[in-house]
C-alpha cells in the first residue's frame, strides 16, 4: 500500500533476520509522512548481493520525540525524521498501543 | 527454534555515557582499509552498501564491541572477497601467518 | 598412512583471533592488488581522494555560497545534487538533502545504525559520529547531547533529529551569523565547521 506526504502511519514491528534498516525504537511508533522519495532497492534484497533487487518508495516520517521516548526531557515539539521503506509501514488512524516503559 | 538476531549496531535509545569528543587522527592502516573498500565496491566485489552492512550487522555483540570500526570493515570484506572467489580463506590464512611472522 | 601424511603440506593452522585482526586487512589487500581486482597506485589515488574531502573547502563553500546567494540557497533546498554540481563541484552519489536552520527549529544528524555521512561534503565521519555514545543518545536526549557540545537551544526552538539510516544523506545549513554583511565568500567559508554541518554546533 502506498503513502503520500500528510498521511499518519505505523512502523511496523517485524522480526527480521538480516540486513534492514529500521532501528528497533521506531518499531511500532506512528509518525507523518513528510516526503515520498524513490523507488529505491529493498535492503533486505541489496543485502544479499542480488544483481536486481526489488525496488520500493520510500518515506520520510517524522515523528514526535515524546511518543518515542515515555520520559523525553524536551518540548513537545521536537521531532526525529526517518526513512522508512514502503513494506515496513502501515496505515495507522488509532493511537499509540501502549507500550512498556523504556 | 526461533532466537531473535542480536543487533549489536541498533543503538538508538540504548544507554551510553558522554560522547567522546577528542579529535582522532585516522591511522594509516585505517585509510588503507578504507581505500580498499571503497575500491571493492567501484570494482563491483561489493554490489551495495547493504552487503558490507549486513556482514558488519551478523558480528556477534562481543565482536562488535571489541573490533575497531575498520577492522569490522575489514573482516566483512575478507568474507565478501571469499564468497566473491577472488581470494581463498587458507590464501588468507597463510598470507596472515606471513605478516605475522615477518612482523615479530 | 604415516608416510602419505608426511609428504602433504601442514595444513595452516588458523591464526589465533588477535594475529588474524592484526594482519587481516593487509593480507586481503596483497592479495586483491596480487589478484589484479586493482593496483598499488589505485589504491594511492583512492586514499588521496578521499583525503582530499574536508568540511572547509567542500561543505563551508557551500554554506557560505548560500548565504550570499539566494537564488543558490533555493536550488539547494530543493535540489542539492544538482545545485553542488552546478558550481564545480561533485556532489557524491547518494542523494542529499539540506537541512536549513533557522530561528524556529534547529537540525540534527545522526546514523544510529551505522554511521551513513554526507562523505562528500564533510570526508570522513569524525569518531565520536560513528561510536556508540553519539549514536545511542543524540536520538533519545538531543538537548543533553547537544548541550555537551556546548549549544545550549531555547524550549521555543523545535530539534529536529535527522536519523539517516537509508537513501539520504543530510548536510545541516547553519543560520548566516549577524553583522557579516561585509564578508566575502571565502571568509564565510572559514566561519562555518563540520560540527555545524553535522548540527553539533551553531555554524
Amino acid at each position: 500500500m502506498s503513502f503520500h506526504a500528510g498521511d499518519t502511519v505505523r512502523i511496523l514491528r517485524r522480526d527480521v533476520a538480516g540486513h534492514h534498516r529500521v532501528p528497533g525504537y521506531v518499531m511500532d511508533r506512528v509518525g507523518v509522512v513528510t516526503e515520498v522519495l524513490g523507488p529505491e532497492a529493498v535492503p533486505e534484497e541489496a543485502a544479499l548481493g542480488h544483481a536486481a533487487p526489488a525496488r520500493v518508495p520510500v518515506y520520510r516520517v517524522r515523528l514526535d520525540q515524546t511518543s518515542l521516548w515515555p520520559r523525553y526531557e524536551g518540548p513537545s515539539h521536537d521531532t526525529l525524521e526517518i526513512e522508512v521503506h514502503q513494506h515496513w509501514l502501515a496505515p495507522a488512524d488509532g493511537p499509540d498501543p501502549v507500550r512498556p516503559e523504556t | 527454534m526461533n532466537v531473535p538476531q542480536s543487533r549489536p549496531h541498533d543503538l538508538g535509545g540504548s544507554p551510553a555515557g558522554p560522547v567522546d569528543q577528542a579529535p582522532h587522527e585516522i591511522p594509516f592502516r585505517e585509510q588503507r582499509i578504507d581505500a580498499m573498500v571503497n575500491l571493492m565496491r567501484t570494482k563491483g566485489v561489493i554490489s551495495d552498501w547493504a552487503e558490507l552492512r549486513a556482514g558488519i550487522e551478523a558480528l556477534t555483540p562481543e565482536e562488535y564491541e571489541q573490533l575497531g570500526y575498520y577492522e569490522r570493515w575489514a573482516i566483512v570484506a575478507a568474507e565478501i572477497a571469499v564468497r566473491r572467489k577472488l581470494v581463498t580463506r587458507e590464501e588468507l590464512d597463510a598470507r596472515i601467518r606471513h605478516l605475522a611472522e615477518k612482523a615479530s | 598412512m604415516a608416510r602419505d601424511h608426511s609428504h602433504s603440506p601442514p595444513r595452516p593452522d588458523h591464526p589465533p583471533p588477535q594475529t588474524r585482526h592484526r594482519f587481516l586487512d593487509l593480507a586481503l589487500n596483497e592479495l586483491l592488488i596480487e589478484r589484479g581486482l586493482y593496483t598499488e597506485a589505485e589504491l594511492r589515488d583512492m586514499i588521496a581522494s578521499i583525503d582530499s574531502v574536508d568540511p572547509s573547502t567542500h561543505g563551508a563553500r557551500v554554506v557560505a555560497r548560500s548565504w550570499i546567494d539566494a537564488d543558490f540557497r533555493r536550488r539547494l533546498l530543493n535540489d542539492a545534487n544538482a545545485a553542488i554540481a552546478d558550481i564545480g563541484m561533485d556532489p557524491g552519489t547518494a542523494q542529499l538533502r539540506v537541512l536549513e536552520n533557522t530561528p524556529e527549529t534547529h537540525n540534527v544528524v545522526v546514523c544510529t545504525l551505522c554511521s551513513c555521512y554526507p562523505r562528500a561534503l564533510l570526508g570522513r565521519p569524525p569518531a565520536w559520529y560513528r561510536d556508540r555514545e553519539y549514536r545511542a543518545r543524540v536520538v533519545r536526549e538531543p538537548r543533553a547531547v547537544l548541550a555537551e557540545f556546548g549549544l545550549s537551544l531555547a524550549e521555543e526552538q523545535t530539534v529536529r533529529v535527522h536519523d539517516s539510516t537509508a537513501e539520504l544523506r543530510f548536510l545541516v545549513l547553519p543560520e548566516r551569523p549577524a553583522g557579516t554583511g561585509h564578508l566575502a565568500e571565502s571568509e564565510l567559508a572559514g566561519l562555518v565547521t563540520r560540527d555545524g554541518m553535522i548540527g553539533v554546533a551553531k555554524r
